[in-house]
């Protein structure tokens, strides 16, 4: 790995406690920069601190070690600053505003944007409908009464109003349909297209793995393996732990 | 509700005036914070007036506040008591307040001389009244100057509110017992809180009833609320307020609507109207210059405080003969010697205490009859 | 006692007025509670502020209450100078707008402090009381409840007490204990029929409905509204946005103290207020904000309108249980909530 100027993001030696329990342990990761955006999926059992690993990066979480994020050290992230730097996480739990409509929970994604005093949310929520058209139909509808896959649009979409050029996934496929998981993971082939980087913490280590550039992996706090996603799926050690008996599995992207 | 705590912190705080290591100590409650703290600021500033000689003996006073609650009254005379070891208490401002500390002063046999209205503290007497004073005229004899000035004019229905708190139901308690006497009926009779931001239903009420004069009873400025309304309304019969009223506020706050009130104030409010022939006049003028210089616009309750200060100033000399200053033996004969005050000119007239008779004013008392002409107090001819 | 109509169209008035301050204040407490979980029991004392701060400057005494903004900024100048010195990053205040908010309180002093203010004209008055006051919401917020923003609800609600019992003192300290009232802002008065209407109450009830509008289309029309009212749906979910719960906190207080503001400066042209008069009329804008469940806004308003309204009848028929009446109302509605949910919220 070379000098940090090249890399979108870099961490080094993350480690992040709660309380006297060590979640990550020295964790070290980077996507690079590139014209068009890089897909690096973090792969691993429940509780290996996949989460814990995107909030720290995030800044919702403290943390010792060093963030890197488009050239420059971040000493104490802050998640207004690096949402007005290019990063956006979109969690687990997706956290919309459920009592609010798709198209407030949209234009909130462009809340920081609006306050560096950006004026293109509304073009921003042209191209957010144009690649969601299932919300552009219910754009007035509460948030909170949408089907699961949809939600999970809106939570995408929220936070790509931020123009992030870089896009951190917490488990996009949790709870969702076969079907909508492709929707799902076609869309993110389609940002990396557009040259948003992503991030993705996945626990569906095969459709993570048959999208992503770069994988790591991820267990009980600290990473075992690293590689090339297409390397990493013929590895015999990941097809046991994590690519699962179903042979019977789509293919997708 | 809340206030409360603020009073018991606030009792912990004290000030003393005079030497620290004087040798008669007085202690004095005033409600400087709380709901009558409009009584007990003046009262605070009063102590500072006071005699700190007394013949060859030094005189410290030991001011605490207790927040216009009666918990935090008792913790108060319990600190004076037990910490500060006072020779005797002056205050407090309340009349709750007061009732509350008349068994813990006579068990320490300390005596108190209470600038409060309510006569319950010194009547009927017993072995632990025996220990308290008051300077003020009783709650009767207030209610029975305004209720005959009424009888006299020829009315015969009135209205009453009062304010929902111990000072009201006092003298609603008097108006009750005093009305038929004088051949007045009471036509309505309606209540309001203190904080009360609307009495509109109240004045309703009273107005459909008809009668020829209302008598308000409430301590303090918000005495003027009902009475404004009132006039709003168009009542046009005449409004009786009760010395509670007998504030600078009053006038300032109620301009036109309490133009022609008539109410039971302190000479204080109408001093150039006193004829020099009566002795208080200067004690009273005296005190309120000293006052003024001080402290700003003087209020009758403050000269209240200062009465009880010079009554037990008054007494110190005659104990002094009989023990010393500290003593519990001190105490008891401060409190003799009060009771045997005979014809002590204060501010507010002529006190003489005897066993029976605790509150050293009569009939005729310090209060005048008192009416608001053109925004300023005057006499009632 | 029989009611006729003259005499209930007047209590209905009285009513009305009395309400409509009731619900101004019970949207502040819904707002401040929605968005930082705190019970706003000082919210009545904002209302003493702005009364007793217009009667002082119409009297031409010195707004002594600036100094109590005078020591907030100077508290929050120190407590945000240690954040500067103990965070490495780019801080979210930056230095110079510390030195801002710190020079305000005096600037603003000393131009009370040389104006002739009795004499200016009522509207400038209202923007000097407002000027002292409304600022003091987001200090407050920063001082007292962003460092405990995570703590329980019952250590939340201390500190509420807390407050508001420190700001009750300071309104005695500064204010004197005596009532006040103010010059009406007309002198007008109408027929409608056979009642007599003032133009203050009319500018009370106006104003009332003029403000819920206002931030009726602040919270669903404007990026800031949605985004307050978005930290109260979801913190997490607003936290991820950018949208900080201080920058949330701080507004929902701003808001809280221009109402309570605005509230005093309304009703003290028909209401002495004194300095402990604020926590009575909060209390009857914390009914109305039950009534709504704490939750809804139309409902907070409707309930604190009925809270006005029944308290001027039950003054008529009963007024020795005034009182008793209008917060007994309060049980049936907590019984009705309580059964009624099934979305629990976590902590309460």
């Amino acid at each position: 790995m070379n000098a940090s100027e090249e890399k979108l993001l870099e961490v080094r030696n993350l480690h992040v406690a709660y309380g006297k329990v060590e979640a990550l342990q020295g964790v070290s990761l980077a996507i690079a920069k590139g014209r068009m955006g890089q897909i690096v999926t973090v792969i691993g059992p429940n509780g290996a601190g996949k989460t814990t690993l995107l909030s720290a990066i995030m800044g919702l979480l403290p943390s010792r070690g060093e963030i890197f994020f488009a050239g420059e050290l971040e000493p104490v992230p802050e998640v207004g600053r690096m949402v007005r730097r290019g990063m956006n996480l979109v969690p687990e739990k997706r956290e919309l505003f459920a009592e609010m409509s798709v198209e407030d929970n949209l234009i909130l994604g462009a809340f920081q944007r609006y306050r560096q005093g950006y004026r293109d949310h509304d073009r921003s929520l042209r191209e957010v409908f144009a690649l969601f058209p299932r919300l552009l139909e219910r754009r007035r509808q509460r948030a909170g009464t949408l089907s699961g896959g949809e939600r999970q649009m809106v939570a995408i979409g929220r936070a790509l109003m931020a123009q992030p050029t870089l896009l951190m996934l917490d488990e996009p496929s949790l709870g969702l349909a076969p079907l909508v998981v492709r929707e799902i993971f076609r869309i993110i082939v389609e940002l990396r297209k557009r040259g948003v980087s992503i991030l993705l913490v996945e626990q569906n280590a095969r459709a993570a793995l048959q999208v992503a550039d770069y994988a790591y992996v991820i267990e009980t706090g600290g990473i075992v393996m690293e590689g090339q996603a297409e390397n990493l799926r013929n590895d015999p050690r990941v097809i046991e732990a994590y690519l699962g008996l179903g042979q019977h599995q789509e293919k997708l992207a | 509700m809340f206030p409360k705590y603020l009073a018991t912190f606030a009792a912990t705080l004290t000030f003393t005036i005079g030497a620290a290591n004087a040798q008669v100590r007085i202690g004095v409650i005033a409600s400087s914070t709380g709901p009558v703290a409009s009584i007990g600021i003046p009262q605070k500033n009063s102590a500072a007036l006071l005699p700190i000689r007394v013949g060859d003996l030094t005189v410290e006073y030991v001011v605490l506040d207790d927040g216009s609650d009666p918990t935090a009254a008792v913790t108060a005379a319990k600190k004076l008591i037990n910490e500060h070891h006072v020779d005797a208490i002056i205050g407090p401002s309340g009349s709750p307040q007061a009732m509350g500390l008349v068994q813990f002063v006579a068990e320490a046999g300390t005596p108190m001389i209470a600038p409060v209205g309510s006569a319950g503290v010194v009547l009927p007497m017993n072995a632990q009244k025996k220990w308290v004073f008051k300077t003020t005229q009783n709650d009767s004899a207030s209610v029975e100057v305004l209720l005959a000035h009424m009888a006299k004019t020829g009315i015969r229905k009135i209205g009453v509110m009062i304010s929902n708190d111990a000072f009201g139901e006092n003298r609603y308690k008097e108006i009750v017992a005093q009305a038929k006497g004088f051949g007045l009926s009471i036509v309505a009779n309606e209540k309001y809180q203190r904080g009360d931001t609307s009495v509109m239903g109240q004045v309703m009420k009273l107005i459909a009833a008809k009668p020829e004069a209302i008598f308000i009873a409430c301590p303090g400025s918000p005495a003027i609320l009902p009475q404004a309304t009132l006039r709003d309304k168009g009542y046009k019969g005449r409004i009786y307020q009760s010395d509670g009223a007998a504030l600078e506020a009053f006038l300032k706050q109620g301009g036109k609507k309490v133009e022609g009130t008539i109410l039971q104030g302190s000479m204080m409010l109408v001093l150039s109207e006193i004829p020099a022939s009566n002795p208080s006049r200067k004690v009273m003028s005296d005190y309120v210059a000293a006052y003024e210089k001080r402290f700003g616009k003087a209020e009758t309750f403050g000269s209240q405080l200062y009465d009880a200060g010079l009554l037990v100033a008054n007494a110190i000399p005659v104990a002094v003969r009989k023990a010393k200053p500290g003593t519990a033996e001190f105490r008891a004969a401060l409190r003799d010697a009060l009771e045997a005050t005979k014809d002590f000119v204060a501010t507010q007239g002529r006190y003489s205490m005897t066993p029976e008779n605790h509150s050293g004013m009569d009939k005729k008392g310090a209060n005048e009859l008192i009416t608001v002409q053109e925004g300023k107090w005057r006499l009632v001819r | 006692m029989d009611i006729d109509l003259p005499i209930a169209l007047i209590l209905g008035q009285d009513g009305i007025i009395n309400g409509a301050i009731y619900a101004l204040l019970a949207l502040a407490i819904l707002l401040v509670f929605t968005v930082t979980r705190v019970l706003m029991i000082p919210q009545g004392e904002f209302v003493a502020f702005g009364a007793l701060t217009m009667a002082a400057l119409q009297a031409g005494q010195p707004a002594r209450l600036v100094w109590l903004l005078a020591a907030l900024a100077v508290a929050e100048a120190i407590a945000d100078l240690i954040v500067l010195r103990t965070r490495r990053q780019g801080a979210q205040v930056t230095f110079s707008a510390l030195l801002v908010k710190l020079a305000y309180p005096f600037v603003l002093a000393a131009l009370l402090y040389n104006l002739p203010t009795a004499t200016l004209p009522m509207p400038v008055q209202a923007m000097f009381t407002l000027a002292i006051i409304v600022p003091m919401g987001p200090q407050i917020y920063r001082l007292f409840f962003q460092p405990i923003a995570s703590a329980p609800s019952l250590i939340l609600l201390i500190a509420a007490i807390a407050v508001d019992v420190s700001l009750v003192g300071v309104s005695l300290f500064v204010f004197g204990p005596e009532s006040a009232s103010t010059a009406p802002f007309s002198e007008a008065s109408f027929e409608f029929g056979s009642v007599n209407v003032s133009s203050q109450a009319l500018w009370v009830v106006g104003s009332a409905l003029a403000l819920i509008v206002a931030l009726w289309l602040f919270f669903s029309h404007t990026l800031h509204g949605k985004a307050l009212r978005a930290a109260a749906v979801n913190r997490t979910g607003a936290t991820l946005m950018g949208i900080s719960p201080v920058f949330a906190g701080k507004a929902s207080f701003l808001l809280a103290t221009l109402l309570g503001a605005l509230s005093g400066i309304l009703i003290a042209p028909i209401t002495p207020i004194s300095f402990d008069s604020g926590f009575v009329i909060s209390l009857k804008g914390f009914v109305g904000a039950i009534i709504g469940g704490l939750i809804s806004y139309p409902l907070a308003a409707a309930g604190a309108l009925a809270v006005g309204l029944i308290e001027a009848f039950a003054a008529f028929w009963a007024s020795s249980y005034k009182e008793v009446i209008v917060f007994t109302l309060i049980i049936p509605f907590l019984l009705w909530r309580s059964l009624t949910r099934h979305t629990l919220e976590e902590e309460e």
